[in-house]
């Protein structure tokens, strides 16, 4: 178990980490999701002890380790840049942290393979590092250098360097993001494999949303070193805690649109809405400002005739294959426009440039002016999601 | 474009004649004999082959001695550089500590300054220390390099933060990780630079000659020097017959590290 007490980190007076805390439950494959900048990879290394934090403490397994060694803590962490020894093959790769675990007489240069020690060294490396290989597809490449590997089987060593002495806590610091498309879907899987074959925590940093929201149990949203919400992909998703992660998660993005209400009801910008859910919501929010996220989903096309359709231009139609996404522009009546993204089946038809919307009013979600979700009672009910079999 | 190559050639080929035809005389007189030597005709190869100056260059000309001297001095001096241009490197490219901006401009001043301007200060110390006329006073001055440390500190900046923390989350102590993690990542560089220490040291005239006077602790261009003015300058056969034996040494080295040389002064190579 991994419990970040109210950390703070600091660099020349820029607070890059604002006093956070996390419990991280044993077993749990929990992400860091946030943009470049955010503070993810800074909070990653203070859970190594490869940097220390400015205040706060660290917990794992129970210790307080905030002052201990990187090495002390047993943790083991894959890096983006996979951080290979270039001058040594795979074998001697895998086998570094056992060499590095064994007593000190085992590793002297060439006396060591005498001592009792360093013999059990050399059996240990026999048994393990040709398993580990054999479990990662390195099979044949035990003697090859890194430079002489392809992008996914130099991943696979780092991920069989880290796995080879069963860490306590798996680091991982955007692992995939080196790797082209094809080969990130796949080893999104075999690490999600792996991380139900060993049952360890893993602590992944990513800045891509579909790896977080495909591999985790939990994800950490995080925002200018600060937490925004905690929670399970569906849950991210189907119940935003406020705009920025209503915003961040799901592609194509939620859109935003100025709301008000007044005694006459709701409107989105200048258009008015008269149909019924519209008069309840409006009840409900109370007179004010707000802001309505939609997602592609939870809107259509319609008929100009229908009742509330706000008339769009078509900017662009996405084909995906399955589906098409269509981007509107909507101009409001003060001039100002605003992008829509709206989900439409194959056989729908699209107008080239003028097209009608209509928003459905289960899956909206209402912000304050500052950003922050706001529940207009007995509305917005969260759809629950069973987080997908793989 | 044909022409650009006949003619790039051509300048390389005249480049390569100016600078070996020297070497290529050096070889052909020290196989000569005395007979040979001086003629009214250039003649690249000797009429008879004559090992004799090389015979003579190892028993008059005490070539073995030079050489034997030249080997513990170049060898010492390279093995205390490494021991002190290391660690001074690492640290330089890798910590962060107060004052380490002047530490890295003292040792690119240092690269400027030549080695003559500071030749008396050291040369009155060694006398002070009565080192004069012995070993170690060709080797205490150069334990460390300017040029090695600014070397190896740009090679240690390439490699990445990311290899230095993995070896730390690995468990391998600060002093393991340099020597057994970024040492090797480098060879390319320390390769290039033992060359440059060897040879500089090696062919080094001036400090031998201001604190050697004994011919059995000359070094090998200063024993070279000795044995020419002693002899009167009519020995030439055998002399240059020294000269062959003494910069051959330099020559099989650098042909055998040459990838490695290259790749260490032009910093390709390392990815």
């Amino acid at each position: 178990m991994l419990q970040l007490d109210h950390i703070t980190k600091t660099y020349t007076n820029v607070e890059v980490l604002h006093s956070l805390s996390l419990t991280v439950r044993s077993g749990e494959f929990i992400s860091l999701l946030g943009a470049s900048g955010c503070g993810k990879t800074t909070l990653l290394r203070i859970i190594a002890g490869l940097d220390s934090p400015t205040s706060g403490r660290v917990h794992i397994g129970g210790n307080d380790v905030t002052d201990w060694t990187p090495s002390r803590r047993n943790i083991a962490m894959v890096f983006q840049s996979y951080a290979l020894y270039p001058h040594k093959t795979v074998r001697e790769n895998i086998a570094f942290p056992l060499r590095m675990r064994a007593p000190w007489t085992a590793r002297l240069p060439v006396w060591g393979r005498f001592t009792s020690e360093g013999k059990k060294l050399a059996a240990l490396i026999r048994e393990k590092v040709p398993a580990m290989a054999e479990a990662l597809n390195l099979g044949g490449l035990l003697e090859r250098k890194p430079s002489q590997l392809s992008g996914g089987q130099k991943q696979r060593v780092a991920l069989a360097r880290a796995l080879v002495r069963e860490p306590s806590l798996f680091l991982m610091d955007e692992p995939l993001s080196n790797l082209d498309a094809k080969l990130r879907t796949e080893m999104r899987r075999e690490i999600i494999a792996l991380h139900r074959s060993t049952g360890k925590t893993f602590v992944y940093v990513t800045h891509d949303q579909t790896e977080a929201m495909t591999m985790s149990d939990r994800i950490v949203l995080l925002n200018k070193g600060t937490i925004q919400q905690i929670g399970a992909p569906a849950e991210l998703y189907g119940d935003p805690a406020n705009l920025f992660a209503a915003t961040f998660i799901g592609s194509p993005g939620i859109s935003v649109f100025p709301c008000s209400v007044d005694g006459d009801g709701l409107c989105i910008g200048s258009f008015r809405m008269r149909n019924e859910a519209a008069w309840n919501l409006a009840g409900a929010l109370g007179p004010g400002q707000y802001r309505l996220g939609i997602r592609p989903e939870s809107c259509f096309l319609c008929p100009s005739g229908d009742l509330d359709a706000i008339p769009a231009a078509v900017r662009l139609v996405e084909h995906m294959g399955n589906e098409r996404i269509a981007h509107l522009d909507i101009r409001m009546a003060d001039g100002a426009v605003f992008p829509a993204c709206v989900r439409v089946p194959n056989d729908f038809c699209i107008p080239e440039k003028h097209a009608w919307f209509r928003p459905s009013w289960r899956h909206a979600f209402f912000f304050d002016m500052a950003g922050n979700r706001i529940r207009p009672a007995a509305t917005c009910r969260v759809i629950p999601l069973k987080k997908a079999a793989i | 474009m044909r022409f650009r190559t006949v003619l790039l050639n051509g300048i390389l080929a005249l480049g390569a004649v100016v600078i070996l035809t020297p070497f290529v005389w050096m070889l052909s007189l020290s196989f000569k004999p005395e007979s040979e030597i001086y003629t009214p005709f250039i003649r690249l190869l000797p009429e008879v082959w004559d090992f004799a100056n090389y015979a003579e260059a190892f028993s008059t000309g005490e070539v073995g001695t030079f050489i034997r001297n030249g080997v513990i001095v170049t060898l010492s001096v390279l093995a205390l550089q490494f021991c002190t241009i290391i660690p001074a490197a690492y640290v330089l490219a890798r910590k962060r500590f107060r004052l380490q901006g002047l530490c890295f401009a003292i040792v690119l001043a240092a690269l400027i300054i030549p080695q003559h301007v500071v030749a008396i200060p050291l040369f009155m110390a060694a006398g002070k220390l009565n080192l004069l006329n012995t070993l170690p006073v060709l080797i205490i001055p150069f334990v460390t390099s300017a040029l090695g440390i600014f070397l190896l500190r740009q090679h240690f900046k390439t490699i990445p933060q990311d290899i230095i923390d993995a070896a730390r989350i690995d468990g391998a102590g600060e002093i393991y990780t340099l020597w057994r993690i970024l040492v090797p990542q480098i060879l390319p560089a320390l390769a290039a630079f033992s060359i440059f220490s060897i040879v500089y040291h090696w062919n080094d005239f001036f400090w031998p000659l201001l604190v050697i006077s004994d011919m059995d602790l000359a070094t090998p261009p200063l024993g070279i020097s000795l044995f020419a003015s002693d002899e009167g300058g009519n020995d030439v056969g055998p002399m240059m017959a020294s000269a062959t034996i003494i910069v051959l040494p330099l020559m099989a080295a650098f042909l055998a590290a040459r990838k490695r040389f290259i790749q260490g002064v032009t910093m390709s190579g390392m990815k």
